[in-house]
């Protein structure tokens, strides 16, 4: 009981910060109607909670349950000030005209969605949790760490394999532990499925803005109802954790550049440094994505652009951990990169084999190998490219922003492959079809976004109610 | 036709396929949906109908693989907190793979520093290896598992 209750009030505090964000951007009202919001509450609260507490064990403070308290009653007291203070009008949701057949799938899409949710909360609180090497090695001790000792003591730290890797999840697990009383890595798979339930109910909130909801709900059936993505919504592996931040800080970059609302910014700068903060893959994607997104803006929307640079300080936020690790002599990258090779021309050219196999192996994955053919793979991939193709027309900026942020993150990664000492095959056959599911989960969240875009009447981005689409 | 109006009308066309794309995309996703979230649905209620445990043995059951849980529960209260420890597997019986049990007990007792080294440890956990032959002096001998006892250096 006292483990449980513990959890309640974790989720409770992660919520409460969340939604105090929302209410300081103007996205939530404090009123009933805002429980459409609490995925998004809960992904933001997850994600800011994540970052202050790690920020706070950098600079050399101590976690546990009364720095989780202060932080958030801080926090929370000092956003709803700004909201109080600053009124940006509330963005007015998509509405849509009433049609039995438009009813009808939505109805049965959000069945599917929460069929497919519900089942993974059940199996991932009864199912055992999965003791990957990657967990026993680097992520659970470290999670204890931050349980046990309240700091990220350097000793202990790189004492496993691993160290340069940033600390958000073993704080935010650690924190599960504080809460719970105990070291308990059976709750954690809990605790991660709800993370992922927050973030499809986050991405539905998120369009609901521009996308109508038939468009919407059908989407997020599809991906809940992939096998990858639903097994993974309990793993502790902080892949899936780096794509629903990615996925999320997309979306509010995509939102944006077609308006720019301060709520975008802000909710993209706080996935984007939770990101970072997660995995250095994290800091790759959010860096890529603040930079195509700063480009697209100075060419498109020179009077607003300048605001986008502040979408770079969440990758940024890798630094504080970088001085971290040098401070402690703790090596703040792998040594399996020949870094002082990496800018050698021969050294490039002669691993060309390494960078077609690494292309061949990602192209190739979603129609094959680790994903077996599944067909909600290759839909989501196929409606995606379909989807930007599409839109190009009406949409030429986002289009050529979404399409230029992809392919340049499945390069970063390629380039990974390409320039590491690790055998080749081992290393695309253990890593891709985790890093780069970031992506076709990026995808699957954007398409949508991008049609309900493409289907709006210009006349309809002005701030009052919303028009039928 | 004037420019304006077949603007309008190519614009109006371009919208009408994107609605049917639109409209397509909705079929598929939902009938490749559907199949799975029947299948995740079963799952889920075949799941459910497991009893349930103790977070305690939760935890500990998928460690079971790799060592005995019993010797990981005593080790964690044997040893205290900020203790230095090693583990020392041997081969008798032979254990398949000896870098996963150090691994799971460095795992499991945190925030205890691990060793390489058996003269700087304060605790040696001797996995199926005879305590006499450990190498250090030992001031105590708990037996923790079957095959597994947890030493006490003297120091």
């Amino acid at each position: 009981m006292r483990v449980e209750l513990g959890l309640v009030a974790e989720n409770l505090l992660i919520l409460a910060l969340g939604l105090a964000l929302l209410y300081s951007i103007g996205l939530a009202r404090l009123r009933l109607a805002d429980v459409r919001l609490i995925g998004l509450a809960y992904l933001t609260g997850w994600a800011l909670l994540g970052v202050i507490t790690s920020l706070v064990l950098i600079v050399g403070g101590h976690s546990g349950v009364t720095t989780t308290l202060i932080v958030v009653a801080a926090t929370t007291g000092a956003l709803v000030l700004v909201g109080r203070r600053v009124h940006d009008p509330e963005p007015a949701r998509v509405r849509s005209h009433r049609h039995p057949l438009r009813f009808a799938v939505e109805a049965l899409a959000a069945t599917i969605v929460a069929v497919d949710l519900v089942s993974a909360y059940v199996v991932s609180g009864r199912n055992q949790w999965d003791p990957y090497l990657d967990l026993l090695t680097a992520w659970i001790p470290r999670a204890q760490i931050v349980h046990s000792m309240h700091t990220l003591d350097a000793t202990l730290w790189q004492s496993f394999v691993t160290p340069w890797y940033p600390p958000l999840v073993p704080v935010m697990y650690g924190t599960t532990f504080d809460f719970a009383g105990g070291f308990h890595p059976s709750l954690l798979a809990r605790q991660q499925t709800l993370l992922g339930i927050a973030f499809v109910l986050a991405v539905i909130a998120l369009l609901d803005r521009y996308t109508p909801r038939w468009l919407t709900l059908p989407a997020m059936a599809l991906l809940a109802s992939t096998p990858w993505f639903w097994w993974r919504l309990e793993s502790l592996l902080p892949d899936q954790t780096v794509a629903y931040l990615i996925a999320a800080a997309a979306i509010a970059c995509v939102s944006w550049l077609h308006e720019p609302r301060r709520a975008w910014l802000v909710l993209a700068l706080v996935f984007l440094a939770a990101a970072a903060l997660t995995k250095v893959e994290g800091a790759i994607f959010g860096g890529l994505l603040a930079a195509v997104v700063l480009v697209i803006a100075f060419l498109t929307q020179r009077a607003t652009a300048g605001r986008a640079a502040v979408l770079l300080i969440g990758p940024a936020l890798l630094l504080p951990w970088h001085f971290w690790l040098s401070s402690q002599s703790i090596p703040s990258s792998t040594p399996d990169y020949n870094a002082p090779q990496i800018v050698s021309l021969d050294f490039l050219l002669g691993r060309t084999d390494r960078l077609t196999y690494a292309i061949g192996y990602l192209l190739r994955a979603p129609f094959a190998g680790p994903f077996g053919q599944e067909p909600a793979t290759i839909t989501i991939v196929i409606v995606g490219v379909t989807v930007i193709a599409a839109v190009a027309l009406r949409l030429p900026a986002i289009a050529i922003a979404t399409g230029a942020w992809l392919t340049l993150s499945l390069l970063a990664i390629v380039a990974i492959y390409w320039t590491s000492r690790v055998d080749i095959k081992f290393y695309v056959s253990t890593s891709a079809s985790r890093v780069g599911t970031t992506l076709i989960i990026a995808a699957a969240c954007l398409a949508p976004l991008l049609l309900g875009l493409a289907l709006r009447p210009p006349a309809d981005d002005r701030q009052g109610p919303g028009s039928p689409t | 036709m004037r420019p304006e109006s077949f603007r309008r009308s190519t614009s109006r066309g371009f919208y009408r396929l994107l609605v049917g794309l639109a409209v397509v995309i909705v079929l598929v996703d939902l009938s490749v949906a559907a199949v799975q979230a029947e299948r995740f649905a079963r799952i889920g209620w075949h799941v459910h109908q497991r009893p349930k445990q103790l977070p305690r043995d939760d935890d500990l059951d998928p460690l079971a693989y790799f060592a005995p849980t019993a010797a990981l529960s005593a080790a964690q209260q044997l040893i205290p907190r900020r203790a230095t420890y090693t583990v020392v597997v041997g081969n008798s019986p032979p254990v398949p793979d000896p870098a996963l049990i150090r691994i799971v007990f460095e795992m499991w007792l945190v925030p205890r520093l691990y060793t390489e080294r058996r003269a700087d440890a304060q605790w040696v956990v001797a996995y199926h290896h005879p305590s006499e032959t450990i190498g250090v002096p030992y001031v105590s001998e708990t037996g923790i598992a079957p095959g597994v006892n947890l030493l006490k250096v003297r120091r």
